[in-house]
């Protein structure tokens, strides 16, 4: 119940990522949004990562939200 | 899993402050001036000017989604 | 006569920059055939500053350099006012450049009679490029923050209201924006950062519908 609950969350976080990104502007993509041991992801290497469903994704989502990066 | 706390984020706006060039200077009201990489020791070490610097980074990024309306 | 009091200290980098940034101001007052007091470099004193407010009181107050909510600075960062001594811009028109005023000493002024005070309830910030130092105006990183901040004075001097010139400024600021967020570079990148955040935070106290004469 636990894992189920926090697989839907990803998968919240996931489309609340792509709403936001789809706001951000071209050319704004390349601001850095999350650091992973000292490899830095802007939004664009974020959405490679987090499109793949890969675990980087998964914590760049954590991060990103916690943050408070991926609006309403 | 890795959380977002003070360590974090310092490690986040150092990480993007490494990306402005490196002949930018910072003149932030009655703080004073300060080059990048001075700006940078600054966040590192927990000062007003960092916390400062650390709350305009984040102010940015969470604008980033932002500014496509607001030129809309 | 219109008269305009104008601060410039020029102590540091920071202020250096506004130091020939405002003398647009200068020009655009005396164009207007307005009286400019200035209190300039080791001048810009408290002593010097409140001597003038109060024997020569102007009609626009133009404050640049470094401040707090409580006070505003000048030569070596002594300070020229605070809330003890906001009485002295009763009557005016006030614009500070400089970080955080309007919280308390732009409030207090208001109360005291100052008929508005703009300026900025966070840390106002530019970005520079070191090789400019010496040549300010060509900054083109610091340009287009400072362009934005000088379109206060700039509409005040033109006989705007309070409202209306802190609506140029952020309808300059817009404009700025829309072109800065479609470029690359990092210097406009950085000019971004440092538009949007006084941009957030640029304010006024008072009476909107004041203007000169």
């Amino acid at each position: 119940m636990v894992f189920m609950a926090e697989e839907k969350n990803i998968e919240l976080l996931r489309s609340k990522f792509l709403k936001t990104l789809a706001k951000v502007s071209d050319s704004l993509r390349d601001e850095i949004v999350a650091v992973i041991d000292d490899e830095p992801f802007n939004w664009s290497t974020a959405n490679v990562e987090v499109k793949g469903k890969t675990k980087k994704g998964e914590q760049i989502l954590r991060l990103m939200d916690q943050v408070g990066l991926l609006g309403d | 899993m890795i959380e977002v706390n003070e360590k974090y984020l310092k490690k986040l706006v150092v990480t993007r402050l490494n990306a402005v060039p490196p002949d930018v200077s910072f003149s932030i009201g009655k703080y004073g001036d300060f080059t990048r990489d001075q700006l940078i020791e600054q966040v590192e070490k927990g000062t007003d000017v960092g916390k400062a610097a650390t709350e305009m980074e984040l102010s940015f990024l969470r604008k980033l989604p932002k500014f496509a309306k607001m030129v809309e | 006569m219109t008269r305009l009091l104008i601060t410039r200290p020029q102590h540091d980098k920071g202020t250096y920059y506004l130091y020939a940034w405002s003398k647009e101001i200068i020009d655009s007052a005396a164009g207007h055939g307005w009286t400019v007091d200035k209190s300039y470099g080791p001048k810009a004193t408290r002593a010097e500053v409140q001597s003038r407010l109060e024997k020569n009181p102007p009609d626009f107050v133009f404050f640049n350099g470094h401040g707090s909510e409580s006070e505003m600075c000048g030569h070596n960062l002594e300070t020229i006012l605070d809330e003890s001594s906001s009485h002295l811009l009763k009557g005016t028109i006030t614009f500070a450049r400089a970080c955080n005023c309007v919280v308390k000493l732009g409030k207090s002024a208001v109360d005291k009679g100052c008929r508005s005070f703009i300026g900025y309830v966070g840390e106002f910030w530019f970005p520079r490029i070191n090789k400019f130092e010496s040549s300010p105006l060509e900054d083109i990183a610091a340009k287009p923050v400072l362009e934005v901040s000088n379109q206060i004075p700039l509409s005040i001097i033109k006989n705007h209201t309070t409202a209306e010139a802190v609506d140029s400024a952020k309808a300059l600021a817009l404009k700025h924006i829309s072109k800065l967020i479609l470029s690359r570079e990092p210097y406009d990148r950085a000019a971004l950062k440092a538009l949007s955040q006084n941009d957030d935070s640029l304010v006024y106290e008072g009476d909107g519908n004041a203007k000169i004469g």
